[in-house]
């Protein structure tokens, strides 16, 4: 009676290869991955000790700068003065404006009473006689003709002059006083 | 021997884990602390440029004191009401006016304060809130009558605009009537008169200012960062205004045994 032997030797040796093959790889990647995790550790604290010493530079130059008496008060101080004072600068002399204005548009045969200005509503309210509603007309067209007096507001108010005349009052708008 | 059959799956199992629950965190953490570090660095380094700036500011300052006073007597920190008295009644004789009826009044809510308004910072990002920081422009208002010529009064009015000090008309009645002649008569019939010599009567109201500068620079992002300094308007006040202001000296004259008299 012959023997059938079925075991094949040469399979059972090529499994133990891949199985021996499979465990190297699989242990090499895990030892890969154990030294990635360990790398990542260490820069993460190396990181978080970074963050710390730039927290710490942070606060002493922010201290340096805007902290409790701190030297830069006065600077601060003197900034803020010139930003004001620039925009303050700028602003022409209203009194020198309408005066000089008015002084030289007032015509022959008007004399005035009063003038009066006030900058919250930027307007000259005229007191004055005209010889006749005539030069009262030629005064008004003289005025509007003024750059810094934009037009009439409100009414015209005239009568008989007290000595002579026409006394009249009416309202200017003033503009561009402080371009 | 069989138990070596288990190596592999463990291993590889021991890899997953370590994967999912170890590397992919840290790494995450890492990605979001490098992120954080740059942040960090990029306001340390804005820190550290506000400084640099700042420090220069302090430089210009100590070198031009001169400007920094003209700025500083622009815009007081105090009111300094005996300066606007002494100057004004200066400026009046210098006009050959006669000044009367002075009143200073604090002004609670200035009609016309200018704004100073500064930009917020942008670009580094922070956490810090934005604060605008102003320097608050508290007004007094000064109002008199002043009695002369027209050219006097007109005179009068350009010296107190050329004043080192900030101030702005806020109104003015100039009249020919009740114009109180040099001997005090105010009668109505004086009026005429006084047209004829010339004699003016005007009621002025001017605006000063003074601020206090108090409030201190507490934020970073303060819009003050943003701004030039630039000491030329000591140069504009210097160039558009000529009068100077008074140095008042109360000298040796005070203290007496009896004050109610002089």
């Amino acid at each position: 009676m012959s023997n059938i032997n079925l075991s094949t030797e040469e399979k059972k040796e090529f499994n133990t290869e891949i199985f021996k093959s499979a465990q190297f790889i699989l242990t090499s990647v895990l030892m890969v991955l154990v030294l990635i995790y360990g790398v990542f550790y260490v820069w993460v604290r190396v990181i978080d000790n970074s963050i710390l010493q730039v927290g710490i530079d942070y606060d002493a130059q922010k201290r340096n700068l805007v902290g409790a008496g701190n030297v830069n008060a006065e600077v601060f101080d003197l900034q803020k003065r010139m930003t004001l004072s620039k925009a303050l600068i700028v602003k022409k002399s209203s009194a020198d404006i309408i005066l000089t204005s008015l002084g030289s548009n007032i015509i022959e045969g008007v004399s005035l009473n009063s003038v009066k200005y006030t900058a919250v509503d930027n307007k000259i309210i005229i007191d004055g006689n005209a010889n006749s509603l005539f030069d009262l007309a030629k005064q008004i067209s003289s005025l509007k003709k003024v750059t810094y007096f934009d037009g009439i507001i409100g009414d015209i108010k005239t009568s008989l002059g007290k000595n002579s005349g026409v006394d009249f009052s009416f309202a200017f708008e003033v503009n561009n006083l402080s371009i | 021997m069989k138990l070596k059959i288990l190596v592999a799956p463990i291993v590889f199992i021991a890899s997953i884990v370590l994967s999912i629950w170890y590397i992919k965190p840290t790494f995450t953490e890492w990605g979001l602390k490098k992120d954080v570090l740059a942040s960090k660095k990029r306001q340390l380094v804005d820190m550290q440029d506000k400084n640099e700036k700042v420090a220069g500011w302090r430089s210009i300052a100590e070198q031009s004191t001169d400007s920094k006073n003209v700025i500083f007597d622009y815009v007081p920190q105090e009111i300094k009401e005996e300066e606007m008295l002494d100057n004004l009644n200066l400026i009046a004789t210098a006009s050959q006016v006669i000044l009367n009826d002075v009143e200073v009044k604090k002004v609670l809510t200035p009609p016309n304060s200018v704004a100073v308004a500064t930009a917020p910072l942008v670009g580094v990002p922070t956490d810090e809130a934005v604060v605008d920081e102003k320097l608050v422009d508290n007004r007094i208002e000064v109002t008199f009558n002043v009695f002369g010529e027209y050219a006097k009064i007109k005179d009068f009015l350009n010296k107190v605009y050329a004043f080192k000090r900030f101030n702005e008309i806020n109104s003015f009645n100039i009249s020919t009537g009740n114009a109180q002649t040099t001997d005090g008569n105010t009668s109505a019939e004086a009026g005429a008169e006084e047209t004829n010599t010339g004699l003016l009567k005007a009621e002025v109201s001017v605006f000063f200012n003074y601020a206090k500068g108090d409030k201190p620079v507490s934020s970073v992002n303060d819009g003050i960062f943003n701004t030039n300094f630039d000491m030329s308007v000591a140069d504009s006040i210097k160039n558009s205004k000529n009068i100077e202001i008074n140095d008042l000296n109360v000298g040796q004259s005070s203290g007496r045994d009896n004050p109610f008299t002089k």
